[in-house]
């Protein structure tokens, strides 16, 4: 009688639960009640098996509909409405009917509403602009404004309002869009990323100037925070413009923007300066020597004769230096503004407060840390910042996978940075202290070595170690993964990386 | 396949897994086994116990043993389970989890005497 009862209970559940455990469920029913006789057992038992069924039906049920619901949305396509079946019973041809009737009766309700709304939807937009434009003033002119500019005047102008609407609308869409149609040859790349975006916040026009239909130069500033970047944009005078060239650096703060025209002298000038600074601190002086003879020939054959914009007359130098050297570390930077007097070097405390701002805004360049399945740690770094800033960061990022049997370090957007934070990250990886490259500057003859150091309750030393590496992959982060390959500390999967060993920073008048 | 919730680790699930560290069981085995373990203190129902089976060898932390190696002919009609290498680590990660959290229970001066 009571294997009945319960027999009948069962038959509450799923039916996927009662296809996989019903027996089972029924034969530990048989047992139990075989070992536990007597008033006080029993009685115990059906408490046991009703606070059971009471706890476990519901359950069962939760999770049926999870799993079907997931599969489904698994399945689909993004966008496309489907229907999911939530029971797992076969569907009644009344439900099917019912389902019918309501879905005929929405579409036509539907149709009948977008009928009559039309005229009142298609007004929106036009009231949304005003109001934008209504609360912009004074001489920073939003992006809302630019767009309800209309046209813009100059190709330049056209490419570089598109850019800002895409960027600032923040839909990766929108950004793929404006690079396929305006910047087929990815000049733009690294300012078109969503990450950027984020990171910003979007742009805001402080200034634009186009001097020539093809040409803009423009200042802006972050949304998010109260870095300004100066740049310039060159098209090409396309039917559909196309960009050039893009250019865009960051002012430091309370830097006063210098107007400069390039000329003749002006540009030997930069380029002699260019040569001294190579020869004296570049750390071969063979290749630096090299680079000198392909600058000095570039400019007799007058291949530099054209360029009259800085910023640009700075990249096609880079890039000719860069042609011989193949040192991805290799820039010749344009700063067309005047620090303030008696500025130190190194950061001031403003511009630190800033980067810790930053840095604390973005976790640290740590996009994502999780454990995955069949235990294994997983962090993606897009950059190893200040070890002062973000050491206690990485020590609770590096905790959190104390249990971890592998660990992957996916370096894939990692431009590099601080040297230390590398030798930090690295120290996770070694139970002793372990030499792992140096830093020797030429010009002081002096070597800087980099070891790890042992730290205390670490439970990653031989564990299994990965590095993802791909194209984009530079600097510091390549040292990581050059480092961990040639202690053979770590599997290097990926792409060979950018190229950029040599650190090397000086300052031209 | 999506994930039943065995993140964290429920309680009946973890007593299943330290009930077959031992042996191999059947699901009476392992409600037996589980009871005494705890003292009489969790008796698993048969739809908790089989939902957490179920989930436990959907993540592949335990396994069914084919019932010919069972010995007895009353034991070859039913499903006798075993533990997986991955259910023993989550096991021991879970004890290891608990060992801290009884660790900083005791710095507290939360637990009295010297039983633990």
């Amino acid at each position: 009688m009571s294997e009945k009862v319960y027999a009948w209970l069962l038959s509450f559940f799923p039916a996927h639960f009662r296809e996989a455990y019903g027996k089972e469920a029924l034969q530990l029913f048989r047992d139990r009640w075989r070992g536990e006789r007597g008033l006080f057992l029993r009685l115990r038992l059906w408490g046991d098996l009703l606070a059971d069924l009471a706890i476990s039906i519901p359950r069962e049920y939760c999770f049926a509909r999870a799993r079907l619901g997931g599969e489904c949305a698994g399945s689909q396509f993004a966008a496309i409405p489907g229907f999911h079946v939530l029971r797992d019973d076969r569907i009644h041809p009344t439900s099917l009917l019912v389902g019918s009737v309501l879905a005929a009766a929405a579409l036509g309700g539907l149709a009948v509403l977008s009928s009559v709304g039309t005229g009142r939807l298609g007004e929106a937009p036009s009231v949304a602009l005003k109001r934008s434009v209504d609360s912009s003033h004074g001489p920073v002119r939003t992006v809302a404004l630019s767009q309800g500019r209309g046209v813009p005047d100059t190709p330049a102008e056209k490419v570089f309002n598109a850019w800002l609407l895409a960027f600032n609308s923040g839909s990766p869409s929108a950004m793929q869009s404006f690079s396929k149609l305006y910047d087929p040859r990815e000049k733009m790349s690294r300012f078109v990323t969503p990450r950027f975006r984020t990171e910003t916040g979007g742009f805001e026009v402080l200034s634009e100037t186009s001097p020539e239909p093809t040409f803009i130069h423009f200042c802006i500033k972050e949304m998010k925070g109260p870095t300004r970047g100066l740049g310039s944009m060159r098209v090409n005078p396309t039917p559909i413009p196309t960009v050039a060239m893009f250019n865009m650096d960051e002012i430091p703060r309370g830097a006063v923007i210098t107007e400069i025209k390039l000329n003749a002298a002006e540009r030997h000038r930069i380029i002699e300066g260019s040569i001294a600074n190579l020869n004296e601190y570049y750390v071969s002086p063979k290749v630096a020597q090299q680079i000198a003879n392909a600058l000095t020939a570039h400019e007799k054959n007058g291949d530099d004769n054209a360029e009259t914009d800085g910023g640009f007359f700075a990249e096609m130098l880079t890039a000719q230096m860069q042609a011989v050297s193949h040192d991805g570390h290799l820039h010749l930077v344009y700063k067309p503004y005047k620090t303030p007097e008696g500025a130190s070097v190194g950061p001031s405390p403003e511009e630190r407060a800033h980067y810790m701002e930053a840095m604390k805004r973005n976790s640290c360049s740590f996009e994502e840390v999780r454990v995955l399945p069949h235990n294994v740690g997983y962090l993606k770094l897009n950059a190893f910042p200040d070890v002062d800033v973000c050491r206690s960061k990485v020590e609770d990022v590096m905790k959190s996978f104390r249990h971890a049997d592998a660990i992957i370090f996916d370096l894939r957007d990692n431009r590099g940075g601080d040297p230390h934070m590398v030798t930090l990250m690295c120290s996770y990886l070694f139970h002793h202290r372990t030499h792992l490259n140096d830093i020797y500057d030429r010009h002081e003859n002096a070597t800087e070595e980099f070891w790890t150091t042992p730290i205390r309750s670490n439970t990653l030393a031989d564990k299994p170690a990965y590095v993802l590496t791909s194209s984009n992959t530079f600097s510091g982060a390549e040292e990581f993964s050059n480092d961990l390959k040639n202690l053979k500390r770590a599997t290097l999967i990926g792409e060979t990386t950018a190229g950029g060993a040599y650190i090397w920073c000086r300052n031209a008048a | 396949m999506p994930k039943r919730k065995l993140d964290p680790l429920p309680p009946a699930a973890f007593q299943i897994l330290l009930s077959l560290a031992g042996e191999d069981l059947h699901g009476y085995g392992i409600m037996r086994q589980v009871a005494h373990q705890t003292g009489g203190r969790m008796r698993l129902g048969p739809g908790t116990l089989y939902s957490s089976i179920q989930s436990l060898l959907e993540e592949k932390l335990i396994e069914e043993i084919n019932p010919n190696d069972a010995k007895d002919a009353e034991q070859d009609r039913r499903r006798v389970y075993r533990l997986s290498a991955a259910g023993r680590k989550l096991a021991r990660n879970e004890a290891e989890r608990l060992a801290d959290l009884l660790r900083v229970a005791r710095a507290k001066n939360i637990l009295r005497g010297d039983y633990v």
